[in-house]
């Protein structure tokens, strides 16, 4: 386990730096300029421009930036944002934690919806209650999530009004709360944004974990259990058990299909993130934010897929590699 | 072929014969502003069967010509990539060893980034608002798991006895690999090529909702909606005739794309 755990690691950290590499390669080849919008206003004078230029290290050349920028990131020091004046981990503490409980809650309702919905359609393939959920699914599978979060908001924030569309909480009433209120707030305003991410991603978990019900379901193991009479929620969990593996995977695999969504979900709801943190300062050449939110994303991503296979090889012990 | 392949693919054809005839059909010009006095957030009616837009323009006109970009934006980004994965899991497949073995870490490396991130860094960067800059970074976004799954049938397919007869033959191995192999790969590709277009027309609507895929005034399903956004309250049918027609255009590819699927190998139904 241990040698597993480390070459996967050292794998993890290959990955991240090439990442970073790109989206370092990607961003200072593009055209234009951090300081284009400096450039253009009258009251920036010549030598404050070139003054700027030297103190972000843009007048060196690519590779001196670059190694600079990795001599940096591995010492723990992800550079200092150039429109926010800030350093970029300090910006990505405040926003990473919200991002955090989105995905979180996200993951909640896609897994535990996903998962009840798939496996209740496997059990009895070919049911009404299969086809009907099949249609729902194929359905949800094949909507915009930023559309589904517009459509939620006009539903429920506008029509009837009870929830709360927008922020992370409400900005006047809620430093007046106590901590019950600031919770239930809390609550409230994920809701909205939580629901969306997580019913489109349930719609792809339904659908694997039903493929996966259906494998298992015809195995010898499940007709002894039907034939000796056990009822179907105890065959379900027999089922459940095995079937559960493939799903497991998915869920390193859902991480970057959560993070584009978040990104849009953020951007519907003003979901202070950092998916609106990343695309704010793409459009402003924020170097620094950027190469490190796509360093932090792939980050994650590597993370997720770590978690998975070591709950695999946990779940499933033919899935460790003889020694 | 069965029901549900025939189904599916009239739907398909007859979307792809819309937006085609999208300039007969459309009652107004797209980009008209007809009455910016009085015609403006025009609920539906008899003579805007859809409403009309902030702008004043005919929605069911722009829905029309919005299908013309979505699905030919789609169509020809798939085929980018599904070129591009084919290629690739071809060579990585067949050549094996340190090739295959960078290749295929290099695609790993790349799904580690969530596409639609990449897509914005890029077309966000270089701001050049073409068509055919969108298709392409769409396209060469996309090819990823097409390498992946090709490469495996590849695999599998290289054991056969037909290939390795048409290796004994003395053949070149291009000529291998390309009349031999790569043709009874076909079936799993355009699975995944339809299933694709699907996909991609989802991406393409998220990124024109961002302002960076297609771009006003040139008229889009998802800069539809991202226009629509501040009138949610007063004219909610903005927001949600474009959605509906991306859910329904999805849907039919997802359709065909699972049918096919069945057909081909029918332990997945």
């Amino acid at each position: 386990m241990a040698g597993f755990l480390a070459r996967r690691l050292g794998a993890a950290a290959l990955v991240a730096l090439g990442v970073a590499t790109i989206t370092f390669l990607l961003i200072h080849l593009a055209p234009g300029s951090p300081l284009a919008g400096s450039g253009e206003n009258p009251y920036v004078s010549a030598a404050a421009l070139e003054q700027m230029r030297r103190n972000f290290a843009l007048d060196q050349p690519l590779y001196v930036q670059y190694l600079r920028y990795v001599g940096n990131l591995l010492r723990g020091d992800w550079g200092i944002s150039f429109t926010m004046h800030r350093p970029v981990l300090d910006a990505f503490r405040d926003a990473l934690p919200n991002t955090l409980v989105l995905a979180a809650a996200a993951l909640l309702v896609d897994f535990l919806l996903g998962i009840t919905i798939g496996t209740l359609q496997g059990m009895r393939p070919g049911s009404p209650l299969d086809r009907a959920c099949s249609g729902l699914t194929l359905t949800l599978y094949s909507v915009p999530v930023f559309w589904l979060g517009l459509m939620l908001v006009l539903v429920f924030g506008q029509e009837l009004g009870w929830l709360p569309v927008s922020g992370v909480v409400d900005p006047i009433l809620y430093p007046a709360r106590g901590i019950l209120g600031k919770l239930a707030d809390r609550a409230a305003h994920l809701l909205l944004p939580a629901l969306t991410l997580g019913l489109v991603g349930a719609a792809a978990t339904a659908r694997y974990q039903r493929a996966a019900v259906l494998e298992v379901i015809r195995q010898d193991f499940i007709r002894t259990a039907r034939a000796k009479g056990l009822s179907e929620g105890a065959v379900a969990r027999h089922a459940l058990r095995n079937a559960i593996l493939p799903t497991i995977t998915l869920l390193g695999l859902s991480l970057p299909m959560l993070l584009s969504g978040a990104v849009l979900v953020e951007t519907v709801f003003a979901w202070p993130g950092m998916g609106r943190l990343a695309v704010e300062a793409i459009q402003r050449r924020d170097y620094p934010v950027v190469t490190g939110a796509a360093t932090l994303v792939a980050l994650a991503v590597v993370a997720g897929n770590l978690v998975a296979d070591v709950l695999t090889r946990f779940a499933d012990p033919r899935s460790r590699e003889p020694r | 072929m069965t029901r549900r392949v025939r189904i599916g693919l009239a739907a398909v054809a007859l979307l792809y014969l819309i937006a085609w005839l999208a300039p007969l059909l459309a009652p107004y010009d797209p980009a008209a502003q007809l009455d910016l006095v009085s015609g403006r957030l025009l609920p539906p009616s008899l003579a805007h069967p859809l409403g009309t837009d902030p702008l004043s323009r005919d929605i069911l006109s722009r829905l029309l010509f919005g299908a013309r970009f979505s699905l030919s934006i789609a169509a020809v980004a798939v085929l980018v990539a599904i070129t591009v994965g084919t290629a690739v899991g071809l060579v990585a497949g067949l050549a094996g060893g340190l090739v295959d073995a960078f290749l295929m870490r290099s695609v790993d490396a790349a799904l580690a980034i969530p596409r639609v991130f990449l897509l914005i860094v890029v077309l966000a960067l270089w701001d050049t608002g073409g068509l055919t800059a969108l298709v392409l970074v769409l396209g060469l976004t996309g090819w990823f798991p097409t390498s992946r799954l090709v490469r495996a049938e590849v695999l599998s397919l290289r054991q056969r006895d037909f290939v390795l007869a048409a290796r004994g033959l003395g053949l070149p191995r291009w000529r291998v690999a390309v009349r031999h192999v790569l043709p009874n790969a076909v079936a799993p590709i355009v699975v995944t090529a339809t299933l694709g277009v699907g996909h991609t027309i989802l991406i393409e609507a998220a990124l024109s909702f961002l302002g960076i895929g297609v771009r006003p005034p040139l008229p889009s399903w998802g800069n539809m909606i991202a226009d629509s956004q501040a009138f949610l309250a007063t004219a909610p049918w903005l927001a949600t005739v474009p959605g509906v027609a991306v859910v329904a255009t999805v849907m039919t590819f997802s359709i065909l794309g699972e049918a096919l699927r069945d057909t081909i190998d029918p332990r997945r139904r």
